[in-house]
């Protein structure tokens, strides 16, 4: 005989049993279970089992509002808002029209009734939608295409080095700001490439230099379109770390930056010391004279929470000179594994 | 089933399953909600519902329903789990009626809703089973523990009338 009977299900034998259903096969297997389970065998002897009465049933109050296609107490007015608005066909009106006769007090209501249709203002505006306008999230960078991350590194360094005093004249190229990383002491932030060579000696007089100019020169350009097509577009590369960029916005304090010896807290990140990123909200309070830059100042601030434009095209050279309020920013590249290799492509031809 | 067949129901159905998520609800209100809900699923479905397996259809709706607002406002857990007899109120009672009230309380909702159709709507245990999404077996198990916790109840030395 194939056990049944289990710990799992006895209860189900023992209401079945209390309730006369078990024939005497099942009976007599049910017993030897108790038998071998002497605290069910308890259990069961124990068992007296409550049976509850049927109460009266309740009346549900709503049941007129159960009702489809019946016109109630509960529902008539819906009737009568489709009645004005000429949806009922014939049958309903009828049938509405009955039902209003029988109920006198629902029929005062419909009497005069005339609803009431409220008409849309004047298209209203948000009159700060510009201010919620963000540029492509880039956190984290590695995801997005390759050729969005070179094109934006190259925009903030392009738009962002001209207005960085060459601190000290230096005959070495921006390919510093790489070399940096692993060997030198001090970090120079330079002047854009040189269009003929980047390892041309560095212009530090600025004030002519022009950045739109700068940015559309033919080299440059070439390089930030060759840049903008690498042949690894969309694959990520081996080499991250993260770039803490310290820009002077103003000719005022040129001068040279210096940094300390990158430390490189973890294999993935180098840092600089820098001046803290100042969030564009807090630049007015830096300062009684100092102004926010609005737009490189909320570019670097943007750059530093890891936004980028939409589209390059959007940040123009000149929208970003602004008042050249003096306050030190901080642009934070988080760079890609195999940003390295890119910066050495922008800054180090081979 | 037609829209007359669906009336009918309505008629017919709504107070038995009034009754029985009103024993089970924190309020009425809580009850009227579930039961409207129920009919306007059957509405929506009464095409696809048969008159004759509409009242099974209207119940597991509601139950399902009641489950849906207990686990929403966390008013109750689902699972077969019995209060800590501690935390019962023991109360001094007028009538047995009352006492069988606040020992319906004291069990698990599955083990309450399948005594309340076994016993109120006279369902099978297979009905049950279709009505509570349970098998046959699990629908004896929970009845028959739901009856054992109500004996346990009423037998409690606090509540002797």
């Amino acid at each position: 005989m194939t056990m049944r009977i289990t710990k799992g299900n006895y209860e189900a034998y023992l209401l079945d049993y209390a309730e006369g259903r078990l024939d005497e096969a099942s009976v007599r297997e049910l017993e030897a279970f108790l038998d071998r389970n002497p605290d069910i065998r308890a259990e069961w002897e124990a068992y007296d089992p409550v049976y509850l009465d049927e109460e009266p049933v309740p009346v549900f109050p709503r049941k007129d509002a159960l009702l489809n296609g019946i016109i109630t107490l509960e529902n008539y007015e819906a009737y009568l808002l489709d009645h004005a608005e000429g949806n009922l066909g014939e049958a309903e009106v009828a049938e509405l029209k009955g039902f209003l006769k029988a109920h006198p007090e629902a029929a005062r209501q419909f009497e005069g009734f005339k609803p009431v249709y409220l008409q849309p203002a004047a298209l209203v505006s948000y009159p700060h939608k510009a201010a919620l306008r963000r540029g492509t999230v880039v956190v984290p960078m590695w995801r997005r295409p390759a050729v969005r991350w070179v094109a934006g590194v190259a925009a903030v360094l392009l738009f962002s080095l001209p207005l960085v005093r060459t601190l000290v004249p230096s005959t070495e190229s921006p390919m510093h700001i790489v070399r940096g990383l692993s060997s030198l002491p001090e970090i120079t932030v330079t002047p854009p490439i040189p269009t003929d060579s980047t390892n041309a000696p560095v212009n530090d007089n600025l004030p002519g230099t022009d950045p739109a100019t700068i940015h559309n020169q033919p080299a440059v350009r070439d390089r930030l379109v060759a840049v903008q097509q690498p042949e690894t577009a969309g694959e990520m590369p081996e080499d991250s770390y993260k770039l803490e960029v310290p820009v002077v916005l103003d000719r005022a304090e040129a001068g040279e930056v210096k940094t300390s010896r990158p430390n490189y807290s973890s294999p993935g990140i180098t840092r600089y010391q820098a001046p803290e990123v100042i969030p564009q909200e807090d630049i007015a309070s830096k300062g009684t004279d100092a102004k926010p830059v609005s737009a490189l100042g909320r570019f670097a601030n943007d750059l530093a929470r890891g936004f980028l434009p939409e589209d390059l095209a959007e940040v123009q050279p000149e929208d970003l000179l602004g008042d050249r309020k003096t306050l030190p920013n901080t642009i934070i590249l988080e760079l890609p594994k195999g940003g390295k290799k890119i910066f050495d492509s922008i800054f180090k031809p081979e | 089933m037609t829209a007359a067949q669906y009336n009918l129901c309505v008629s017919q159905y709504a107070d038995f399953v009034y009754r029985f998520i009103l024993k089970q609800a924190k309020n009425s209100t809580d009850a009227e909600d579930i039961v409207q809900n129920a009919f306007e699923i059957l509405w929506k479905k009464h095409e696809e519902v048969s008159f004759e397996k509409a009242k099974s259809y209207l119940f597991t709706v509601a139950h399902n329903s009641m489950i849906d607002m207990f686990r929403k406002v966390k008013r109750m857990d689902y699972r077969e789990t019995l209060p800590d007899s501690g935390q019962v109120a023991h109360n001094s009672y007028t009538g047995v009626g009352e006492v069988l009230e606040d020992a319906l309380k004291q069990i698990p909702e599955i083990q309450r809703s399948a005594v309340l159709l076994r016993d109120y709507e006279g369902y099978s245990y297979q009905e049950i089973g279709e009505i509570l999404s349970l098998n046959e077996s699990q629908v004896k198990v929970y009845i028959f523990r739901a009856r054992k916790t109500l004996q346990h109840y009423l037998t409690s030395i606090d509540n002797v009338i």
